[in-house]
Parts: structure tokens; C-alpha cells; sequence
């Protein structure tokens, strides 16, 4: 259903509009957040991605949206993808019940879906009288609650999680797990990214490990994981011991 | 521009409810509200009416009237055009969350703008209530071409403010110039059938669409009579045409914005 086929995209440090438009590029100025990028995912299977901050997690989600083009290599997609993001298009001066339809349309569902699942929203944001207050007067936890729940009205073809699951209490999280669970059942394939091993043991049949925009590892979770765990308890280490995986990172 | 039709089309839910979110938040941000909408105009008017009328003792008769048509659709213009500029920079949130067609968040600003125009245009008409006529619904047309002018000059605009951030700085000025440069305070005849104007500089007012659309506003509100329709069909195909080429412009650099927010 997604085919990355050595995929790489590249931030200008200087980018001009004269340089975009001729082509007239100085290579110097370019930073790589991806480079190399290969895998594929088929129906049913869910792809774990982890790696330290600056890895390029976020950046790989952002391509898959096709919100980044790459700048090199092919992506083939069969489906509808949507990034779960939390609090899309929130405006605090309107009310919860009015934010549920501006960030549901942003999300890509229509207004009659909206209504549809607007009882299954507020059920499980569980804010009771305040979905019908500003948003503004929300605690934190009520805002992600909310925020949460539209986020997984939501029914695409292949579902991006982006570090969603690391939001509210300890019982609300408990919550939104059993929902992705649910919501992951429904759609064809997803991709997790998150910086929790347990969480991607759990729910992935494959991991990819990056580090500086390159893919480090792509097996079965466990051997990903231990060997990423390994490398933060000391990285410089973990490189010395296993030259051959930063070949050319 | 057929690709843009299915853009709006298929985005509908996503138009509306982006309309309704920027109608009830310029509302809900001051005391008066949507009020300040006429407002606006009705305190600029009696600046220029004081500076005008007063001071220089110039303008004909309902002055007042004449120069409130003119504001109300230069600021509706001026308007769009600041926020079609930083439409790109100020949803970078939302460009990065939710993938939406990018030309998207350039339409949203000139029908907001053009509703609230449409406001002031409608107090207008209750005001000079003797200019009105079935030729007052033709009204719909000076309010598309300033909603379609704004957008094709966003298409240049909004790019370049994302690569110079300054861009917008420039329009602020060069908007509060081009208000001079429009029959808002003045008949067009004025400049016309001047003697002391090359012309060349006759020629070049010509080309501002907006003095067309606001003479348009004049004779339909404020003379009670139908538009010349020559000089708005060429300012009409005139607009499609570099619209055209600002749609390819868009389409050929808006992938990069992203990166670059």
C-alpha cells in the first residue's frame, strides 16, 4: 500500500526563489533530513518508526502525507493517508461543539460525517456541558481529550500516529490506547511513530530504526528494538561495537 | 483554472467552515463586532470628508456618499490583498497538519473580505436609497472582480512573502499609496481630462483594474445608473489571463513552501 524507494529530501539552508525557479542550486547549502529511504508496507501490517530527535520521524510522516515532495526517488501510495494530528485548526474563541466541525473538515471528513459521529466525539472527549464553552476556558487535559477524540473520527486507508499516544493522564491514555487499537483494526495499514518501545512492540509487525535521516535497522521489532535500546545507553559505544549499520550516515 | 474549480469543489466542507471560523472570530475578538466593518469606512469618510469638503473646500454634491462607495470597496480590496500575502506564513500550522490543496488558503480571505464589504455596500444602498434600481443587482459583479483580483494577486504575492518575509511590509505601503492611485477621493475624470497629466501616466491609471471596479461601485450606488460594461470585460479577461499564469506560477513553486515555513 506504501512504497518508499530511496526516498530522499533535503532543507536548503539559503533557498531563493530565482535558485527554485532556474535550478541554478549550490549543493554546499543543502541539509539532508532524509536520505536513502526504502520500504514497503502491504494491507495489514503496521510499521513502527522510531529514532532520536532529528532523526527525520516527523519529516517521514510529513512525505508520506505528501505535505514534503521529496527531492529524490519514488513514493507510491494506494489509499487515503491522514496524519492524526491533535488540535488541528483549534480556535480558542469558538466552542468545542464548533471546533469538532472546523478541525473535522480540516481532517478531511465532510459536515454530514461530522454530524454522524458527533455523539461518538463528545462521548469519548467526556467534557459534558463545557463541549457547548469556549474552548479557552478548557484545562489542558480537556483541550487534548477533544482534540483527541476528532482526531480519531476519522476513518483512512492508511493512518500516520505521530507521537499521539504521549497525551493526557495516565487514565486517559489507557482511553486513547484502546481507541487506536480500535481505529488501527479499522484502517488498512498505519504507521506508528513514537519513542516508546513497549507501545510499538505491542502493535507493530515491523520497525524502522532512523538516525540522521537513514534507515539504521528494518526487521521484526524485537531485534530493532533491543539494538535501539542498546545504542542510547551509549551511542558512541554502540557505534564503535557496529560500524557497518552508520556506514554512511 | 479547471484544476482549481475541483480544488474548491472538492474542499467545499473545508471553505465553509474556514469562512464561518474567520467571520465569527473577527466578531468575537472586539466589542463591536462585525460593526467595525462599517465603522471603518464611516471614520475614514469623515476624515476625507473633513480634509476634502472642508479644508479644501472640493468634492460635489453627497460627497460623502460618493467617497463611502469607493472606501468600502477599496478596503474590502486592500484587505484581501494583505491577508492573501501572508495567507502561506500565517497557516503554517495548519499547511503542515492537515493536507489540504495550498490555493486553498488563499481564497478563504477575499470572500470574507468580500462579505464584509458586501455589508457596507448594502448600507449604502439603504443610504442612497434613490440610485437604487434593477440595475443595483449587477453590484454582484464589482464584488467578484475585487474577489478574483485579490486572489491572482495572492498567487504572486503569497509566494513571494514565504521566500521575503518583508513582502508584506511593501503592501501595506504600497496599498495605502494605491488608494490614491483609485477614484476613491476623486471623480476619474479628474485625471483624464487634466492638462498637467502625461499620456502616458493617463494610460498606465487605466490599467489599474481597481479604478474600473470602483467606477463601477460609483455608478451603480452613488450615480443610480448601469456600468460601462466595456472596461469591465477587459479588466475581466485581463485578470483570467495573469490568473492563469499565477495558478502555473503557484503550482510550480507551492510544493517547496512547506520546506520553507
Amino acid at each position: 500500500m506504501v512504497s518508499f524507494d530511496n526516498v530522499s529530501l533535503c532543507f536548503r539552508k539559503h533557498s531563493s526563489l530565482f535558485e527554485l525557479l532556474f535550478k541554478n542550486k549550490n549543493k554546499e547549502l543543502d541539509f539532508w533530513a532524509l536520505k536513502g529511504i526504502s520500504f514497503s508496507i502491504y494491507q495489514g501490517e503496521t510499521l513502527g518508526i522510531i529514532g532520536r530527535n532529528g532523526s527525520g520521524k516527523s519529516t517521514l510522516s510529513l512525505v508520506c502525507t505528501k505535505i514534503y515532495q521529496p527531492d529524490n526517488g519514488n513514493i507510491e501510495i494506494n489509499g487515503q493517508v491522514q496524519l492524526l494530528a491533535l488540535g488541528v485548526g483549534f480556535q480558542k474563541q469558538l466552542s468545542g461543539r464548533e471546533n469538532v466541525y472546523i478541525s473535522g473538515c480540516l481532517l478531511g471528513l465532510k459536515t454530514f460525517e461530522i454530524r454522524e459521529r458527533m455523539n461518538e466525539i463528545e462521548e469519548f472527549a467526556d467534557i459534558g456541558d463545557f463541549m457547548d464553552e469556549q474552548v479557552r476556558t478548557y484545562s489542558s487535559g480537556m483541550r487534548s481529550r477533544l482534540a483527541f477524540a476528532i482526531a480519531t473520527a476519522i476513518r483512512p486507508d492508511i493512518l500516520i500516529l505521530d507521537e499521539v499516544l504521549a497525551t493526557g493522564d495516565r487514565a486517559f491514555q489507557d482511553k486513547a490506547m484502546d481507541r487506536m487499537k480500535n481505529l488501527h483494526a479499522l484502517a488498512k495499514c498505519a504507521i506508528i511513530i513514537s519513542h516508546n518501545p513497549a507501545q510499538l512492540k505491542q502493535l507493530c509487525n515491523k520497525v524502522i530504526w532512523l538516525e540522521k535521516g537513514r534507515i539504521v535497522m528494518q526487521e521484526e521489532p524485537m531485534q530493532v528494538l533491543d539494538a535501539y535500546q542498546a545504542f542510547c545507553k551509549n551511542p558512541n559505544e554502540w557505534i564503535k561495537k557496529n560500524p557497518e549499520f552508520f556506514c554512511d550516515a | 483554472m479547471l484544476r482549481l474549480s475541483k480544488d474548491i469543489w472538492e474542499n467545499r466542507h473545508v471553505l465553509r467552515s474556514q469562512f464561518y471560523v474567520n467571520i465569527k472570530t473577527t466578531v468575537a475578538t472586539t466589542k463591536l463586532g462585525m460593526l467595525w466593518w462599517i465603522l471603518d469606512p464611516l471614520f475614514l469618510m469623515l476624515i476625507y470628508y473633513f480634509v476634502v469638503k472642508v479644508i479644501f473646500n472640493r468634492g460635489g454634491e453627497n460627497f460623502h456618499l460618493f467617497l463611502l462607495c469607493g472606501l468600502v470597496t477599496y478596503q474590502s480590496f486592500s484587505r484581501s490583498i494583505s491577508l492573501c500575502t501572508s495567507a502561506l506564513t500565517r497557516s503554517e500550522g495548519l499547511i503542515k497538519q492537515a493536507s489540504l490543496p495550498m490555493v486553498i488558503y488563499l481564497v478563504i480571505s477575499p470572500l470574507v473580505q468580500a462579505f464584509f464589504g458586501m455589508i457596507g455596500l448594502i448600507i449604502i444602498m439603504i443610504w442612497n436609497y434613490h440610485a437604487l434600481g434593477l440595475h443595483t443587482l449587477s453590484i454582484v459583479v464589482p464584488v467578484f472582480l475585487t474577489i478574483i483580483i485579490s486572489f491572482t494577486a495572492g498567487l504572486f504575492l503569497s509566494i513571494f512573502e514565504v521566500y521575503i518575509r518583508d513582502t508584506g511590509r511593501f503592501i501595506t505601503y504600497i496599498l495605502r499609496f494605491g488608494l490614491y492611485l483609485c477614484p476613491v477621493l476623486y471623480s476619474p475624470d479628474r485625471i483624464y481630462e487634466s492638462q498637467s497629466i502625461p499620456e502616458y501616466a493617463k494610460t498606465l491609471y487605466s490599467l489599474n483594474p481597481m479604478v474600473h471596479v470602483i467606477t463601477a461601485v460609483h455608478d451603480l450606488l452613488f450615480y443610480g445608473k448601469m456600468f460601462d460594461p466595456v472596461p469591465i470585460l477587459i479588466v475581466f479577461a485581463f485578470v483570467l489571463v495573469i490568473m492563469q499564469f499565477g495558478l502555473f506560477f503557484f503550482r510550480r513553486v507551492s510544493p517547496y513552501v512547506p520546506k520553507l515555513l
